[in-house]
């Protein structure tokens, strides 16, 4: 069978010549990779993405097999949060990209950085364990001297600066693009102390009752506060609710009272009388009181509620018992210690919520409930015998959510008339509005649907295509930093009982977990991803402190060098021979 | 003529890439060395793009991705389709019926929504076992689900042409002579429905890499992989600052699936007794 024969052969050739010439590409890979890291890169900003790409491929030149992949944060989220610091494979996570920052001005490390606050509890998603950390925050977090707390602060920076739990890559500076007829735009947003403040917006030409809305990117998670730790969701529920102290704005950054109006504190820092604001009514119409203070701080304290707060509230309160009511409109405070986390972050930066609305939620159902997710409605039984019923979350702040429209990813505020705060804009009716990509909010912003948005979409790159006539660009210290984090109960850079180091001499194996991690960081071109990919706005990172914060030591933190070899001989040093 | 030269022009770029690009389509030196987004240069005829890519490479080096894809999907896809459209058109009867309804089955699947599902759930199942080390096994996956979910129309033109040359009389002949089902099917009915089927095939093709350039663009695709799709993807939000980034790929995507559609048009034709006569 001469024609058979004759298409076997050709099939041969074709099939011999594709896998010759390679039909499909080919990527260099190192002969013996020295151990496999999976890199998880969101997948919901692509200059992040970018730099994600740039940071496996700059660490995959070590002879490191890193396995990239783009994925959405609700992939990343569970891995870390329930993986127990098992590995990618093992069903938890090796190392993934985030932009990030602390839950209030004043820096607080502990909640992210102490061996205390380790997931489900707590925020340290990474497993920093350090001992030499460790002490260095809890000096910081218990002094009640200012220059002693200096010290201990600069004393975490020095530790990490040296062996780097985690990549910081850069520190950026928010751009932001505004209506030119809005005014009163004078804060970025940050989790949750700064939100879009639009009670304060003025838009001219639009009289007494202005329309306005904001575009945040990312759809949120919760509107809960207790249960929130990003600004797509604070963005969202922040206008609604009142901070015992709040922010007077962005460029003092200035503690004033909010639903605090004074307190005392004890020469030890233990005992602290705090005065509560009077008069002022929840969104219900019911008034406020110290009940709501103790209920908002037993929930958070209450396991069952799972809120990622509860590690840092047990570490001001110790127990539940550590507070009391001592009038309507006054709550007494014994901490077990002093700590910083009291003053400057529990009671400047965690919303408080309603009793008489929330109380009967139970646990299982709080994150399903439409207070949460404002789909749906909710009657409130009032103490006065009436019923409320709500379309969201109620609070005491300048705006009352009046729900969600899914299909058009938008959610709706109404001002509150009755404020306790006398506020100057003149928008009634706002809008927060879910829009992904920087193209798109741009092209929002110019067609007059949006009056700003927050600054995840970072159009930096494209503020040379803003025309005046329809955008004004504003630039803001953002207090965060964008990092590539590592789980660092990984065996070879976490624990590194698997580097060649620490498996010859296990009592050495942290220190080569290091080198390899030093090794990774001094792989980055940081200088490059913030002219390159971030357009210039932003500082090369090197620890997890607020570039522009006074806790930062710009004298000892010096620029970490791109520097290959270096890199290599880090690497060297665990073990690894090229 | 015109869809075969674009065609033959792409596998040329597609084969020789190695020798026409100037430079590895994974070098981001131009990163490194603050000149990521630089227009078009000598150095760079093609600019380079936000990730500091050298736009001519990574454009030359999608070609093999693209062909690979289009290809390949569509070699899953006319084994599946010819088979089940065949056994349909030539057996008939109640085994017709099933098979069809089994095709419009695939038909109403949303398929995008299954492939960005299926390549989700595949990345993460295959951790830690010996298929994570197959090469580019995300794209795999990508040419695999849309063969197969790109064989339903292939299998119903199968079904028609086979229906349709059943009854011819040369088939009629094979049988007197005593030709074997086998042969039948093999030998004289598939070969004379071949031209109906290249044409829906080269149509695939064009299709298939035009739902990977989509793949890739929603942030899906394979980050080893060099794909037009994902240059896009990268750099769609630069259009208006470095828009040769994005230009690039958006013509490469063009020609190719140009090329494959004009071929399907000049097969129509070229297999077409009437124009002929």
């Amino acid at each position: 069978m001469p024609i058979k024969q004759n298409r076997r052969n050709f099939l041969k050739t074709v099939g011999a010549t594709s896998v010759a010439l390679g039909v499909l590409p080919h990527q260099a890979q190192a002969a013996s990779p020295f151990f496999k890291l999976y890199m998880m890169i969101p997948n919901n900003q692509p200059a992040r993405m970018i730099w994600g790409t740039l940071a496996a491929q700059q660490i995959s030149k070590l002879g490191v097999d890193v396995i990239s992949s783009f994925v959405p944060f609700t992939v990343i989220a569970p891995r870390r949060t329930t993986g127990q610091g098992k590995t990618y494979p093992e069903g938890g996570w090796d190392a993934y990209l985030e932009r990030y920052y602390y839950n209030s001005i004043t820096p607080v490390p502990s909640n992210l950085f102490s061996s205390k606050a380790f997931p489900p509890a707590g925020q340290n998603f990474y497993y920093v364990d350090d001992p030499q950390i460790d002490k260095s925050l809890e000096d910081y977090g218990s002094s009640l001297d200012a220059k002693a707390r200096m010290d201990a602060i600069h004393r975490f920076e020095k530790r990490w600066y040296d062996i780097q739990p985690m990549t910081i890559l850069f520190y950026p500076r928010d751009v932001i693009a505004v209506n030119p007829k809005l005014k009163g735009f004078t804060a970025t947003t940050f989790n949750p102390v700064f939100f879009p403040d639009p009670e304060n917006w003025e838009i001219e030409g639009q009289g007494d009752n202005a329309t306005s809305a904001f575009a945040s990117w990312a759809p949120p998670s919760n509107l809960i506060p207790m249960y929130t730790i990003g600004y797509n969701e604070s963005n969202i529920f922040g206008p609604v609710y009142n901070r015992l102290y709040e922010y007077e704005n962005w460029e003092t950054k200035k503690v004033v009272p909010g639903l605090a109006l004074s307190h005392t504190m004890s020469a030890d820092g233990k005992h602290w009388v705090i005065k509560l604001r009077e008069g002022v009514k929840w969104h219900s119409g019911e008034d406020f009181t110290a009940k709501d203070v103790k209920f908002t701080w037993d929930t958070i304290m209450n396991k069952a509620y799972a809120s990622p707060f509860q590690a840092a509230f047990v570490e001001v309160f110790g127990t539940t018992d550590a507070y009391k009511i001592t009038g309507p409109h006054e709550i007494t405070v014994d901490l077990p210690k002093f700590t910083i986390l009291f003053e400057n972050w529990l009671m400047t930066a965690m919303q408080v919520m309603p009793e008489h609305a929330y109380k009967d939620i139970k646990p299982e159902q709080l994150r399903g409930h439409p207070a949460n997710t404002w789909l749906g409605t909710y009657t409130v039984k009032l103490s006065n015998g009436k019923t409320y019923t709500a379309r969201g979350g109620i609070g005491t702040g300048p705006w009352k959510a009046t729900g969600q429209d899914p299909t058009r990813k938008a959610y709706k505020f109404e001002k509150n008339e009755h404020y306790w705060k006398k506020t100057p804009g003149n928008v009634k009716t706002f809008f927060v509005v879910n829009i992904s990509g920087s193209d798109s909010v741009l092209s929002a912003l110019k067609a007059g649907e949006i009056d700003a948005h927050d600054p995840m979409y970072d159009i930096g790159s494209l503020v040379s295509t803003i025309d005046p006539s329809w955008g004004k660009v504003h630039s803001f210290d953002s207090y965060k930093w964008q990092h590539v984090c590592y789980n660092l109960k990984h065996p070879v850079f976490g624990t590194g009982v698997d580097t060649p180091l620490g498996k010859k001499d296990p009592s050495r194996a942290a220190e080569a977990a290091a080198y390899v991690r030093l090794a990774f960081s001094h792989a980055m071109p940081r200088e490059q991803i913030v002219k390159e990919i971030a357009a210039g706005y932003g500082e090369p990172g090197t620890v997890p402190m607020p570039y522009t914060a006074p806790e930062y030591d710009h004298e000892m933190l010096k620029p970490i060098a791109y520097d290959m070899d270096l890199a290599r001989e880090y690497m060297t040093k665990a073990g690894y021979t090229y | 003529m015109l869809g075969l030269s674009l065609i033959v022009f792409v596998v040329v770029v597609a084969v020789a890439a190695p020798l026409l690009a100037p430079y590895d389509p994974n070098d981001q030196s131009a990163m490194l060395n603050f000149g990521a987004r630089a227009a078009p240069s000598l150095l760079h005829p093609f600019g380079t793009d936000r990730m500091g890519f050298d736009v001519l490479s990574r454009v030359i080096y999608g070609a093999p991705t693209a062909l690979a894809v289009g290809l390949g999907a569509m070699l899953v896809a006319s084994v599946i389709g010819v088979v089940i459209g065949g056994l349909s058109g030539y057996i008939g009867g109640l085994s017709d019926e099933l098979m069809m309804r089994f095709t419009e089955f695939f038909l109403v699947i949303p398929v995008f929504i299954v492939i960005l599902a299926v390549v989700r759930l595949f990345g993460i199942i295959v951790v830690g076992t010996w298929a994570e080390r197959i090469p580019h096994i995300n794209l795999m996956t990508i040419i695999v689900l849309l063969g197969l979910f790109g064989w339903p129309p292939i299998a119903r033109i199968t079904r028609a042409e086979f229906l349709r040359l059943k009854q011819m009389e040369f088939v009629e002949a094979a049988r007197c002579i005593g030709a074997t089902r086998r042969d039948i099917v093999v030998r004289h009915i598939l070969p004379n429905a071949m031209p109906s089927l290249v044409v829906i095939i080269a149509i695939g093709i064009g299709g298939a890499i035009l739902a990977e350039a989509m793949v890739s663009f929603l942030g899906f695709g394979d980050p080893k992989a060099v794909s037009w799709g994902q240059l896009l993807y990268f750099n769609y939000e630069s259009l208006k600052v470095a828009p040769w980034a994005s230009i690039a790929p958006s013509m490469a995507i063009f020609i190719t699936v140009l090329g494959f559609n004009l071929l399907a048009d000049g097969l129509s034709d070229a297999f077409n007794p009437r124009l002929k006569q």
